[in-house]
């Protein structure tokens, strides 16, 4: 299957690990991922919260460049909401997107399918991505953590719910998901470079009660979340955050997998050696 | 606060509360901050509530009572950080990202007092990367805000971690097409 790939920012410089471990699964799964061609940067928080114009016009280049009928495949929940955001936006304000036709010369489609790479291996079925696996997960204990992106604001709330879908793949791989309290607490966003001592405050709490509840490690859906939980710690134990995708990626028999974990800053090495998963 | 109230009571004294403000905000975002009822519930799912002078749901208050001054200097608005806890929670289905998005572009535009500084800095270092690049290049945001808030050895360490496992580029990716990229941020009247 052929799909259209926004990666954005953090998966092209700060989670690369994110980025090449979603190589490797799609290139298990056998499906094709082509970059939007040129993309920029979806504004991320700071684009809506002082320039809300900006923030609309740099979504919709994006969706301007999505050839059509094609289904855009979006990895950052973030860049996704935004994406989501700027065609009900344009939907309810036909007029900014006519302006920007005009511009651009190119159509902008406020219908067109942008989903997130969950909602791909949702729609898989569970046979499939059982037979595909060569390790399994098994003893290894869970959080499932979403962050705040992945939810459903009034203006997009038709979106589907992604909860439940990190639990589903990975307890089909043998893992266990603990029940936890904050599996969508807000992990602070750019707090963490603006006001750190907030973010520090709210990461504690969520790896905190993630430890609590029994989990060895989080598995979170978002490269922002995952970096701010690891550089925002200041617990004396810790536990590692994994992307999905890169526990996806080991179960389905990537093997350069080492060099993702160089770029963590919390080495989740011995957790898979301790558990034989590797 | 004191102030305010006499004045709030003043206003209702002379029944002069015609919702001016709620009304701007209507007109500017489409968000009627009338249908809230005050249950609460945005405040007391908001992760960063604490830190604010007042939680959400005392902030839309603020404007139903039509306390614009209050509202625009509020370090609620800054504190925000758009993570939509507040209305996944909202019985009325309040766009409460939008609405802070709305308060803060007034109150640049106003000039107001900004009570928490850096946390502009930090979206204008974002912002001006963006349009150089059109795509973040997160090491000239790091070195942009530092610049911008004279902070320069807060973070040091955590920098240099962060490039011993090669989480920061040293040259930005750049978008070719970047005359488009300019035309968005280029000012309305620009264009
Ligand atoms: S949750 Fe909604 S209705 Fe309740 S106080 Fe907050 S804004 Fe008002
Ligand atoms: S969006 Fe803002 S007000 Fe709402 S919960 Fe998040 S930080 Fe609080």
């Amino acid at each position: 299957m052929k799909l259209y790939y926004y990666p954005g920012c953090s998966l092209a410089t700060t989670a690369k690990e994110c980025n090449r471990s979603l190589m490797e699964v799609t290139k298990f799964l056998d499906l094709e991922l082509i970059d939007i061609p040129d993309w920029n940067c979806c504004g991320s928080t700071s684009a809506h919260s002082i320039e809300r114009r900006v923030a609309l016009d740099l979504s919709l280049r994006n969706l301007s460049l999505l050839p059509r009928d094609e289904i855009l495949m979006v990895m950052c929940p973030n860049c996704l909401h935004n994406f989501h955001q700027s065609q009900q936006m344009i939907k309810l304000d036909p007029h900014r997107r006519f302006i920007l036709e005009n511009r651009w010369q190119r159509p902008i489609d406020p219908n067109a399918t942008v989903i997130h790479f969950l909602e791909v291996l949702a729609e898989m079925d569970p046979k499939f991505l059982k037979a595909k696996a060569k390790r399994e997960l098994k003893g290894l204990k869970i959080a499932p953590y979403y962050g705040c992106m992945l939810s459903r604001p009034p203006l997009v709330s038709f979106h589907r719910c992604y909860r439940g879908l990190i639990e589903k793949l990975m307890e089909s791989f043998g893992a266990k998901t603990v029940l936890w309290p904050n599996l969508t607490k807000c992990c602070g966003t750019f707090l963490s470079a603006a006001k750190p001592p907030a973010t520090i405050e709210a990461v504690n709490q969520i790896i905190g009660t993630a430890m609590e509840s029994g989990a060895q490690c989080l598995v979170t859906a978002c490269a922002m979340c995952q970096l701010n939980l690891e550089i925002r710690c200041t617990l004396k134990e810790k536990i590692p955050t994994f992307h999905f995708t890169e526990l996806l990626g080991i179960v389905l028999g990537a093997e350069d997998w080492q060099s993702w974990f160089t770029h963590h800053l919390v080495d989740p090495v011995p957790l898979l050696e301790n558990k034989k998963i590797v | 606060m004191e102030e305010q109230i006499s004045t709030l009571s003043l206003n209702i004294k002379k029944k002069e509360i015609r919702f001016k403000f709620a009304k701007e905000i209507e007109r500017l975002s489409g968000i009627d901050v009338m249908r809230c009822i005050q249950c609460q519930g945005c405040s007391s799912v908001c992760p960063f509530a604490e830190s604010m002078d007042y939680p959400p749901n005392r902030l839309i208050r603020l404007i139903q009572y039509d306390l614009r001054d209050t509202v625009l200097s509020s370090s609620t608005i800054w504190l925000c950080v758009g993570c939509h806890t507040c209305s996944n929670q909202c019985p009325q289905a309040i766009d409460i990202v939008s609405l802070m998005d709305t308060l803060r572009s007034i109150a640049i535009e106003e000039k107001r007092n900004i009570p928490e500084p850096t946390i502009l800095e930090f979206h204008r270092s974002v912002m001006s990367s963006i349009e150089n690049h059109g795509r973040t290049h997160k090491l000239e945001i790091m070195m942009d805000y530092k610049s911008r808030t004279r902070k320069w050895f807060e973070d040091f360490n955590l920098g240099l971690k962060m490039l011993s496992r090669r989480k920061l580029d040293l040259t930005p990716s750049r978008v070719k097409n970047n005359r488009e990229i300019k035309e968005i941020f280029a000012r309305s009247w620009e264009l």
